[in-house]
């Protein structure tokens, strides 16, 4: 069985311009260890779909269908105070800007103790000693004086590495990442990126990465979950994803992607993203999609097994499939 | 366009009296030139000072010390009236086209600003000229009456491009154009400029940290470090074959759309961070973060050197260029 598994989960926002509905039943899971992208574009909704799943969707959100285990339990039952055990206990949380989960009036050593001391119970002393390991294992150096020194004193690289040992410092089975090196210069995002692989090589965690770049998880997760307009358009092992892709949406996607020492023209995907509260008929991606017919336009297809362990939300996928084999 | 030994510092003031007690060395010494119907790439982290560069060769900000010469003409020792008589012929795209568009001007209205005020054409012809710009970026005629807050990203970055268009110029500057825009729409973007370049015999000065990306569009690439050139050659020469230990790491740091990364090698990772530029180190500016460091780094700086053949000069800054291990 998964650790963790999200099933036909339903994220909408009540607003005064009408209904957004955010996450249209999305499903996926992840074992014990392993690593999963969820990729999309902005209004995708992949951040929404994390939230949920930690149930920090912001207000007018809702969660109104679906189910989100974690083991054996169903995280959308539990009461406040049980979730926010999970939150920070099992669950290790890190998104795009470190300034905003960082407490800009407290040491770090504090807000890096706070979780350990409440959630493991440990006493003051055996609470900074870990947060000295902690530190250490995301190789901020000097880590005995750093707990004493506050956010601003850090560089963004050290704050965002200081946001990933408050997420590890219970020493969490899931880490979820919310775009965490999107606002970081290349070099450090490739510092960052290679320090989670590491950590979730030595503390064994799974993790949830969530992005809008594709390639930036190519070589570090083992399965990917294409989201397009609230759903999740292909979902399938990364290997076979970047060779056999079954959706329009992320062949285009990945045609659009430049490649180093390429040059010319690139392929792009006409159109942009519906609006998000809008009602399509059918397939969200039909009015961008060069291989869509009458059926996309009228019945929403749902995910069909195109392969072992991959899926694909498209009504074309034998005839994409015909198209890749003839294009190889 | 001729740069030479171009520098930008802004004071950084203390205390009550706001006395001057150093400056940032935001852009300190760089030169280059850009040909008659080239792309330029010039790439760089934060604090590289290539937007920097950027607005101080159009004189947005005028640089500190150095020349900019468009077209044999020296812009600072132009009056007023001649240096905006040079403007109509030297345009800038920024990154956010609604930061830089009016939220209270029409579509229309921000595209014939331009010809308002350098009184280009008859007034009466301008709104013809309006809807032919909205045309060309690919944008229907009929938007002209809308607000940009109507727009996605992508269809405000042409706003923006119709806009840079409008004075028929020659010489383009485009800050990162397109890293806040959607990864389907971003190519799009430059598929345009492309198309644009090709159909209006434009030069571009192509300002951006995504490496992969300029290679796609640049016959040139300059790569800045901390205020300084780093490297400068042909595109394909810079990208394939970096000199440069700061351009090597660059490269290594993209990531490349495989799932195959865990059977490559991986590419050793640049450690630490850019410093301020308010306190650059001696010697060369990259010394403290580069693997092949030694004495004379720390303490001369590299001179600039042309290592490439006849007619296909690569420029490069580094004491160890000869004895550096070979690019793979």
């Amino acid at each position: 069985m998964s650790l963790l598994e999200v099933d036909k989960l339903v994220t909408s926002f009540h607003t005064g311009q009408g209904v957004v509905r955010a996450v249209r039943g999305i499903s996926w899971e992840l074992d014990e260890g392993g690593a999963l992208a969820i990729v999309g574009e902005s209004g995708s909704g992949k951040t929404v779909g994390a939230l949920s799943v930690v149930r920090l969707v912001p207000e007018p959100g809702r969660i109104e269908g679906g189910r989100v285990r974690l083991g054996e339990r169903d995280l959308l039952s539990l009461g406040e105070a049980e979730m926010r055990a999970v939150r920070g206990g099992e669950i290790g949380m890190i998104f795009q800007d470190p300034m905003t989960s960082l407490n800009p009036v407290l040491t770090i050593g504090r807000q890096l103790t706070e979780a350990t001391r409440l959630h493991l119970g440990l006493s003051r002393a055996a609470a900074a000693e870990l947060a000295v390991e902690t530190l250490e294992l995301v190789r901020i150096p000097r880590a005995r004086e750093r707990l004493t020194e506050h956010p601003h004193q850090l560089s963004g690289g050290q704050r965002q590495r200081v946001m990933i040992a408050m997420a590890l410092a219970c020493r969490p089975s899931v880490l979820i990442a919310d775009e965490p090196t999107t606002a970081l210069d290349v070099t450090i995002q490739a510092q960052i990126v290679e320090l989670v692989r590491d950590l979730r090589a030595r503390l064994g965690m799974a993790v949830l990465w969530i992005t809008h770049d594709l390639a930036l998880v190519a070589g570090f997760v083992d399965a990917v979950a294409v989201m397009y307009a609230g759903r999740i358009v292909e979902r399938a092992p990364v290997a076979a994803l970047f060779r056999s892709p079954r959706h329009p949406y992320t062949m285009g996607l990945l045609r659009s992607l430049p490649r180093l020492g390429d040059r010319g023209r690139l392929s792009s995907i006409p159109g942009a993203p519906p609006d998000p509260r809008e009602e399509a008929a059918g397939c969200s991606f039909a009015p961008r999609c060069p291989f869509a017919v009458e059926r996309c336009r009228t019945e929403v297809p749902p995910e069909m097994e195109v392969g072992e362990g991959h899926g694909s939300a498209c009504w074309r996928w034998e005839a994409l499939a015909a198209e890749t084999v003839a294009r190889a | 366009m001729e740069v030479r030994g171009l520098e930008k510092r802004f004071p950084i003031r203390r205390g009550f009296l706001r006395r001057t007690v150093g400056a940032v060395r935001a852009v300190d010494g760089v030169s280059f030139d850009v040909r008659e119907g080239e792309t330029l790439g010039l790439v760089g982290e934060s604090g590289s000072g290539k937007s920097t560069t950027a607005r101080a060769v159009l004189r947005l900000d005028p640089p500190t010390a150095g020349r900019v010469l468009f077209r044999g003409r020296d812009l600072a020792a132009l009056g007023p009236h001649e240096l905006r008589a040079a403007r109509r012929h030297m345009q800038m795209i920024f990154q956010d086209p609604y930061a830089s568009l009016n939220p209270r001007m029409t579509v229309g209205g921000a595209v014939r600003e331009p010809l308002d005020v350098h009184g280009i054409g008859a007034p009466a012809a301008r709104d013809e000229r309006v809807a032919s710009l909205l045309r060309q970026v690919g944008l229907p005629a009929d938007v002209a009456d809308r607000y940009p807050h109507e727009f996605s990203g992508g269809q405000r970055q042409r706003v923006g491009i119709a806009r840079a268009l409008a004075t028929s110029p020659g010489f383009i500057v485009a800050d990162e154009p397109i890293s806040a825009l959607d990864v389907s729409i971003q190519a799009q973007i430059v598929n345009l400029l492309l198309d644009l370049k090709e159909s209006l015999g434009l030069t571009y000065l192509l300002i951006a940290h995504d490496l992969s990306m300029v290679g796609h569009v640049s016959d040139r690439v300059a790569v800045m470090y901390l205020g300084r050139l780093a490297e400068l050659g042909d595109a394909e020469s810079v990208l394939r074959t970096p000199h440069h230990p700061y351009t090597r790491a660059l490269v290594a740091a993209v990531p490349v759309p495989e799932p195959v990364a865990s059977a490559r090698p991986r590419p050793a990772l640049l450690r630490g961070e850019v410093p301020s530029p308010a306190a650059p180190p001696a010697g060369c500016r990259f010394h403290p973060r580069c693997p092949h460091a030694t004495a004379l780094c720390r303490e001369r700086e590299p001179e600039w050197r042309d290592l490439g053949g006849p007619g296909a000069a690569h420029w490069v800054a580094c004491h160890h260029v000869d004895s550096l291990p070979q690019p793979s």
